[in-house]
């Protein structure tokens, strides 16, 4: 009976807790990284901010992930770097800096970090968002894409082929060209592919369908966007009309 | 004793749900569940989340007898807590035809929505 009532007596504060007299969010100011600072991969990303309370601070959540387009990226040596690290915070006001390692094989391209801080009373921060770049030292140059056939202008009927023709080059290995194709105007992805490569040099020839359901009279673009293994990238739009 | 473990189960799941994230919140403004539009129509949605940035969102529009057919495909991610998708919808239909509106937004909590509407031709 006796650990009934102390059980019952622990949820009542845990209760009082979650709906507790404290409603006042703690503050958080990042400073570094800033906006569209470029770390290199290999290096440590220092992390440093400011969090405050009227009460008392309880914990940091940092979280780096890629904001690539797109998602399932192919497997490869070179990945796209994510972390999370939540860490203690004691007292109400706190000046940190957390080092973050990026490893040498994160992928070339934009990331972004999330954090946020809580108090004691589970009162929670506005995020603080920064978007930076991460550059890959293995490998700082862009591959080369060079698009034969369609030209630009060319016109199409609805439910024709689109004949993807082209070549790619690169100083180290390619890793896959992903293509796109969307009603100019609109972010509808029509057509969302890749072709995987293994070598630094290949050629494409590629038939895409335009299903005639899908594909109305007017302007179309063709997005083409080359990634080599470390994931420098090379583009090219090509516009075309459906009649 | 059992009652000893029932309790420090109500405390764990009491002290989850303190900081428990919450899931987005989604509203089509078009098209609209059960009505008939004809070509083109516009897509609009809105997607909040007081507590936490909204992260992936994911949008398809298929056709409900060939789910492989899809007219509308559109993924983001987004660090905000308010975002709206605002589009045009494209099709070539001979005979009324019914399509699918399909969203999940979020990354660890995720949130679905489907609304089911006609094309005419």
């Amino acid at each position: 009976m006796k650990k009934e009532i102390s059980l019952l007596g622990i949820l009542a504060v845990l209760f009082i807790s979650c709906t507790k007299a404290d409603k006042s969010k703690p503050i958080l100011e990042v400073f570094t990284p800033a906006d569209n600072d470029i770390i290199v991969a290999g290096t440590t990303a220092k992390v440093k901010f400011h969090a405050s309370d009227n009460n008392e601070l309880s914990q940091v959540y940092l979280n780096i992930h890629d904001s690539f387009n797109g998602h399932g990226h192919t497997k490869s040596t070179i990945t796209p770097f994510k972390i999370t690290i939540i860490e203690n915070l004691v007292g109400a006001e706190v000046d940190k800096e957390i080092e973050v390692f990026i490893p040498d094989t994160a992928a070339a391209g934009p990331y972004h970090l999330e954090m946020s801080v809580v108090d004691a009373k589970a009162n929670l921060s506005s995020t603080v968002y920064r978007s930076f770049y991460i550059k890959n030292l293995l490998d700082t140059v862009a591959p080369t894409l060079n698009i034969t056939n369609p030209i630009e202008g060319a016109s199409f009927s609805s439910g024709a082929q689109l004949n993807l023709k082209g070549d790619a080059s690169d100083d180290q290995v390619l890793l896959k060209l992903e293509y796109t194709i969307t009603r100019v105007g609109s972010d509808n992805k029509l057509v969302n592919a890749s072709i995987p490569f293994n070598t630094s040099s290949e050629v494409f020839d590629e038939n895409i369908v335009l299903n005639s359901t899908q594909f109305v009279s007017g302007n179309y673009e063709l997005l083409c966007v080359l990634y080599d293994k470390t994931y420098n990238t090379s583009f090219k739009k090509i516009t075309f009309k459906i009649n | 004793m059992k009652k000893v473990l029932i309790g420090l189960t109500l405390l764990s799941l009491g002290l989850a749900s303190c900081g428990k994230e919450k899931k987005s919140e989604i509203k089509v403004l078009s098209p609209e569940q059960g009505k008939t539009y004809t070509s083109p129509l516009p897509l609009n949605v809105k997607i909040s989340n007081n507590n936490n940035p909204i992260h992936d969102i994911e949008i398809k529009v298929y056709q409900k007898n060939n789910p492989d057919l899809v007219i509308f495909d559109y993924d983001n991610h987004v660090e905000v807590n308010e975002y709206e998708v605002k589009d045009s919808l494209f099709v070539n239909v001979s005979s009324p035809t019914q399509f699918v509106l399909e969203i999940e937004v979020g990354e660890e909590v995720e949130t679905h929505k489907n609304v089911e509407f006609t094309i005419n031709p």
